[in-house]
């Protein structure tokens, strides 16, 4: 603001900060206003509820139960265990709440931006408000009833467990909030955001296949737990920023009050620098233009040239232009060939013919994101409605884009199982995966055919193409049935195939007549991708102007 | 789109009693809309002669949308028809469309497409061929002034440039009638007068323009007619000096559509002067607000 003039009246210094509990309040208020909206909103928060008071019930009687013991062993594994599990909690906590939950949609510095308050009482505004939340609470909770487990400890490790408790809360929220304003700071182009979804995905899958990949690497005589080892690394996760926290109760029990000192001091230490981590990068995001397009034009019409020139085309080009530029629906992609991998490490111990097992399970992928592919269009969609264009042309269009898209990669899924495998060393080698491969291949073709039949129909809101990590609203329920629905359908429509393969089976004969599969296989495949087609067609046609009313109110869940 | 035959929601006109005219660009009989308890469209009946640049005006909530979607296929009436140059709209709807060019709000496109790119799916939605609709979309870039970012992201665009390309898609099949929902808003003053230009040479050649605006001054000076609907009915209609009657246009709107009341006195209103002063808690009621 430039050019205060004398006659000008001073700011008024009324407007001073809002004191921290005034965020709490607001956090609180927009709770209820929520849970008020719908009556569905009531009975989500009640089953919340029900939950949190299981958790925190559970925490209590085991904190009970692990405080009567008097065997010395419990302790030893308390010793081992609550820094270890508490460590990848928050980790996990931190992860998933920049994949899953991502920013609060409202309690963001956005929607503060024009009220003038600091950056400091605004920061702390909102980890207060953050860690009043119904999230924080429930945790904080968990880990006060969890504190009769120390008893065997003596008082002073459950006043310290009292205290960790408070601290543990306080890292995970900081933590959270560092990371993921240090990520919009850092990720600030549209591509930028992409790629990052897409790693974390990544690392997000690979961090839940850890345990069986590195089970699967274990020879079956190393598998024995290591107690000694196990105790060290303990020790070790204990002085990390995340591990310190759980350490405070043993250190009181033991009485070892410098160790004591100094795990709170890295804690506190790990609290203050993500604050102020926190608040940095909200100054810094005010203080820097907002993000910049990282998006590269293209030049010419790109798969505009390459579609049929059609209606039908035109969609198809659209999809797969879309397709590139959107890490919600691009990361389907991603999947088969990290789940080909993780398969084909697995396999290393169980048997190169494991990854075919991968293979398979990826071609189940790709038509995921396809039924509910009018959901992730949007309002976008309206054009077609808009132009009047025919549901069968757009059916048409969309079942083109996916397959060119599965069929290219599962050429790649196939020449990676090949290589792996060491099938291409021998004719029956060749015979063996290309049966495997076309199997697949029909497989992906009848799931696409059953995504286009269920999407005019099955649809649930999906988060806005600028903010993949956050949850619109309403998601949870039908993002719980749809998909389980959709899979369900994915296996059955492959009953056909299954079914020669029982009898093949059955009947001795599978060894020299699994080659029928490639024909029934297809026939199954390419059956079902039609007819899910005609299909889907009918639906939309019908119930075109039903869907574009459904996809305008997701998109006014997404604001 | 299957053939909807709107029936006549009960307290309705019964649309039967009307016949749309063949000879209008747009003839609108009794169409009825309610959502929920509000009755969003009560029996409007309105007929837009072929080749006039007609406006749309009425308050918020008036209706005016409700009625543009109804009568271009996008909402099925509880009640009453409309045609378009004699084509019944909810008979065969997907023709109807094709008359038509219906300018897309900037969130009803693919935004992850390039301006180019987006006209071109335009056009080959409408059945064009890829050759053909390139060509009209360079000419389109050229005319609104955006070929230079032929190849940018619609995402990247700025609100102007969206609402720009919007109107582009709602021209490449050439239609004879174009309807556009607020489509000066947000748009640079020499963009707008460019597309002024475009849009009265439209109306030359014989097209109609039918666009929904609040802002009166505008509908005064380019439109030929105008319509002033409220609380879901036309209250007057006509020719722009029918309608006003021989008042500026903007006046003649309050009166028809009544609302006005003196203005407020907010005794703090005064920046602080008289010491009384937002209090924290102000603020937050003020977030509170926003927030919902």
């Amino acid at each position: 603001m430039s050019g205060v003039a004398s006659g000008t009246p001073p700011a008024p210094e009324a407007m001073a900060q809002p004191p921290v509990g005034t965020f709490v309040r607001l956090r609180w208020a927009i709770t209820m206003a929520t849970i008020r909206r719908s009556v569905w909103q009531l009975v989500g928060f009640i089953v919340t509820l029900i939950i949190a008071a299981s958790c925190i019930g559970g925490a209590l009687v085991g904190g009970i139960v692990l405080g009567m013991q008097t065997d010395p062993l419990v302790g030893v594994v308390l010793r081992i265990a609550v820094p270890l599990a508490g460590a990848f909690a928050i980790l996990l906590a931190v992860i998933i709440q920049l994949m899953i939950v991502g920013e609060n949609s409202t309690m963001t510095p956005d929607n503060f931006a024009i009220y003038g308050i600091d950056d400091r009482r605004l920061t702390t505004g909102l980890v207060a408000a953050g860690l009043a939340g119904p999230t924080g609470l429930t945790f904080l909770a968990c880990l006060l009833a969890f504190a009769p487990a120390y008893a065997h400890f003596g008082a002073a490790s459950v006043a310290a467990a009292v205290l960790a408790a408070f601290v543990v809360i306080a890292t995970a929220m900081l933590c959270s909030k560092a990371l993921l304003s240090l990520f919009g700071v850092l990720v600030r182009s549209q591509a930028g955001k992409n790629m990052f979804y897409i790693v974390m995905m990544v690392v997000i899958i690979l961090l839940a296949e850890a345990p069986s990949m590195m089970m699967a690497s274990l020879d079956t005589a190393g598998a024995a737990i290591d107690v000694h080892h196990m105790a060290q690394a303990s020790s070790v996760v204990g002085w990390t920023p995340l591990g310190a926290p759980f350490m405070l109760p043993f250190d009181a029990a033991d009485g070892a009050w410098g160790a004591f000192a100094a795990h709170l001091l890295i804690a506190g230490a790990t609290c203050a620098v993500c604050w102020w981590l926190t608040m940095w990068c909200l100054h810094y995001a005010r203080t820097h233009d907002a993000a910049v397009s990282g998006g590269k034009a293209e030049k010419g019409l790109g798969m505009f040239t390459r579609m049929p020139d059609s209606p039908s085309g035109a969609v198809t080009a659209r999809l797969l232009c879309m397709l590139r530029r959107d890490p919600r629906q691009s990361v389907m992609f991603v999947m088969p060939l990290l789940i080909v991998f993780i398969f084909a490490f697995m396999g290393r111990q169980i048997g190169d013919w494991y990854v075919w097992t991968g293979m398979i399970v990826s071609c189940m992928m790709f038509a995921i994101a396809e039924a509910n592919g009018l959901g992730y269009d949007g309002r976008g969609f309206a054009m077609e409605v808009i132009c009047g264009v025919r549901a069968v042309d757009d059916r048409r269009g969309r079942a083109r884009a996916y397959v060119l898209v599965a069929t290219l990669s599962i050429i790649v899924l196939f020449v990676i199982s090949m290589a792996c495998s060491g099938f291409w060393r021998t004719p029956a080698g060749w015979l063996q995966g290309l049966t495997i491969g076309v199997c697949g291949w029909s497989w992906t073709l009848a799931t696409i055919g059953v995504a286009e039949a269920m999407n005019p129909v099955f649809m649930y809101p999906t988060p806005s193409l600028e903010k993949p990590f956050s949850t619109p609203q309403g998601r949870g329920a039908a993002q719980m049935f749809i998909p389980l629905l959709q899979m369900l359908l994915f296996v059955a429509v492959m009953i056909p195939t299954v079914g020669v393969i029982a009898g093949l089976g059955f009947g001795g004969a599978f060894d020299r007549w699994y080659p029928v599969l490639i024909p029934v296989a297809l026939a199954n495949g390419v059956g079902v991708l039609w007819l899910g087609t005609w299909l889907g067609a009918k639906l939309l046609e019908r119930r075109k102007l039903k869907v574009l009313d459904t996809l305008d109110g997701f998109a006014a869940l997404q604001q | 789109m299957s053939a909807v035959s709107p029936r006549p929601a009960p307290g309705a006109p019964d649309p039967r009693l009307f016949a749309t005219d063949p000879h209008m660009a747009v003839s609108m009989r009794g169409l009825f809309k309610r959502f929920d308890d509000k009755v969003a469209v009560d029996g409007l009946s309105l007929d837009i002669p072929v080749g006039s640049f007609y406006g749309l005006v009425g308050p918020n909530g008036a209706g005016k949308t409700t009625t543009i979607n109804m009568f271009t296929g996008m909402l099925v009436p509880d009640a009453g028809t409309a045609s378009i140059l004699d084509h019944d709209v909810w008979a065969d709807t997907a023709h109807a469309k094709r008359l038509i060019g219906l300018m897309p709000q900037p969130d009803q496109i693919f935004t992850t497409l390039t301006g180019m790119q987006l006209l071109v799916y335009a056009g080959m939605l409408r059945g064009m061929g890829r050759a053909e609709a390139s060509r009209r979309g360079a000419d389109l870039l050229a005319a609104f002034d955006l070929t230079e970012s032929a190849n940018v992201m619609v995402r990247d665009y700025s609100a102007g440039m969206t609402k720009k390309i919007c109107l582009a898609t709602a021209m490449i099949h050439s239609p004879r009638i174009l309807v556009l929902d607020e489509p000066f808003e947000a748009v640079d003053p020499i963009s707008s007068a460019n597309i002024k230009d475009i849009l009265v040479e439209y109306v030359a050649t014989g097209g109609t323009v039918i666009i929904s605006s609040h802002v009166m001054a505008l509908v005064e000076r380019m439109c030929t007619h105008v319509a002033v609907i409220n609380r879901g009915r036309v209250v007057a209609a006509g020719t722009v000096d029918a309608v006003a009657a021989g008042e500026d246009l903007e006046e003649r709107f309050l009166q028809l559509v009544g609302g006005r009341h003196g203005a407020a006195h907010i005794a703090w209103l005064d920046g602080g002067e008289n010491g009384e002063s937002a209090d924290a808690d102000a603020v937050v009621a003020a977030t509170e607000g926003g927030a919902r």
